[in-house]
């Protein structure tokens, strides 16, 4: 059997960041599976996903959280949970590598305090997913000094 | 800005100071058994000969189908469509403004869209199989599931039940109507070792 659940990229913030963001991600696997453990310094609401670093109007998300709050939007992101508080956040972004189809995140997600969530979105282009970024939906907050971010790949046979 | 050598090729970077943390370790724990991808539209996806030699399956893919509505398919194993063989409970999200839940039981399968209840974007889910090759004990799973439409969308959260206690060595979706799960829908089969 193949190998097949592998490490590719990780890092921790040392100092205050605004944004983290994987790049050159190889074509070689067929799912990518990204774990954010992190929090902002202040205040920053949902965590946010960005692909292939586009700010287009071409996503869009549905998601619930905690009970008896779900939400959807059309936006230029995809949205996940509140991490003002500790987070872990796992987005699953399959058949990444495939440009015949439009690309599916399911991403579950939680905060120490006050929620736990699922949301799915989409990134309406074709292309080949070769970095995500990882940000705060309200501009100003910055990655605190210890959130870990890593990515993997899962091979398909 | 750092730019943080890893494997793969590929790197890290942010707007602040990053540690690189990967190792070039990789434990042999998560094995891809068989995939499955259609060329063509069909209606089942089925993957067999499931090898008793891991602790737990996990089974992801993308569907999507040729046709609205196409029911929520069901989801069995050992192509085992006995009646009272399943049950299931899920919380799910709509984007209408309030959770939902669902609790079946007695059923013939287990009933999950699995993402595919749409026909222009695919859908995904991820289910993860516990003891699946125990002899003595009912079989439960978890899965996550949903798609996004840019207009609707629906994702869950649930668990199901296959009463049995023989080891599971089959898996199958098929829809609950006519509709086929179309071209470039997948099934991927990976086992877990302890």
């Amino acid at each position: 059997m193949a190998l097949t659940y592998e490490p590719i990229s990780q890092g921790i913030v040392s100092s205050l960041a605004a944004y983290f963001e994987f790049t050159n991600i190889p074509n070689t696997y067929t799912d990518l599976v990204v774990v954010a453990d992190c929090k902002y310094n202040s205040g920053g609401g949902d965590l946010n996903w960005r692909i292939n670093g586009d700010t287009g109007s071409f996503y869009s998300w549905t998601r619930f959280e905690q009970l008896n709050s779900n939400r959807a939007n059309t936006t230029t992101l995809i949205n996940t949970t509140d991490a003002t508080q500790q987070a872990l956040i796992i987005g699953h972004f399959f058949n990444y590598a495939n440009t015949g189809v439009q690309k599916v995140v399911l991403s579950q997600s939680g905060n120490v305090q006050q929620n736990v969530g699922l949301s799915v979105g989409t990134w309406r282009k074709t292309d080949a997913i070769t970095s995500i970024q990882i940000y705060a939906e309200l501009s100003g907050a910055q990655w605190a000094i210890g959130s870990r971010f890593s990515l993997y790949g899962i091979k398909a046979a | 800005m750092p730019i943080i050598s890893s494997l793969a090729g590929a790197s890290s970077r942010g707007f602040g100071s990053f540690k690189n943390l990967i190792s070039a370790s990789s434990v042999a724990s998560f094995d891809s058994i068989a995939t499955t991808t259609l060329s063509s539209p069909q209606s089942t996806l089925v993957v067999g000969s499931i090898p008793g030699t891991y602790q737990h399956l996990q089974i992801r893919g993308i569907l999507k189908s040729t046709a609205i509505p196409g029911g929520t398919p069901r989801l069995y194993f050992n192509n085992d469509r006995t009646a009272n063989s399943y049950s299931m409970h899920e919380i799910f999200g709509n984007g209408g403004g309030s959770t939902g839940v669902n609790q079946q039981f007695n059923l013939d399968a287990i009933y999950a869209s699995l993402g595919s209840q749409n026909t222009t974007q695919f859908g995904a889910y991820v289910i993860n199989i516990f003891d699946y090759a125990s002899t003595s004990k009912s079989k439960t799973i978890q899965f996550i599931h949903g798609f996004d439409s840019n207009a609707s969308g629906y994702v869950s959260f649930s668990t199901g039940m296959y009463t049995s206690t023989n080891a599971i060595t089959s898996f199958g979706i098929t829809p609950q109507q006519t509709a086929n799960f179309d071209t470039g829908s997948t099934m991927a089969v990976y086992g877990i070792k302890a």
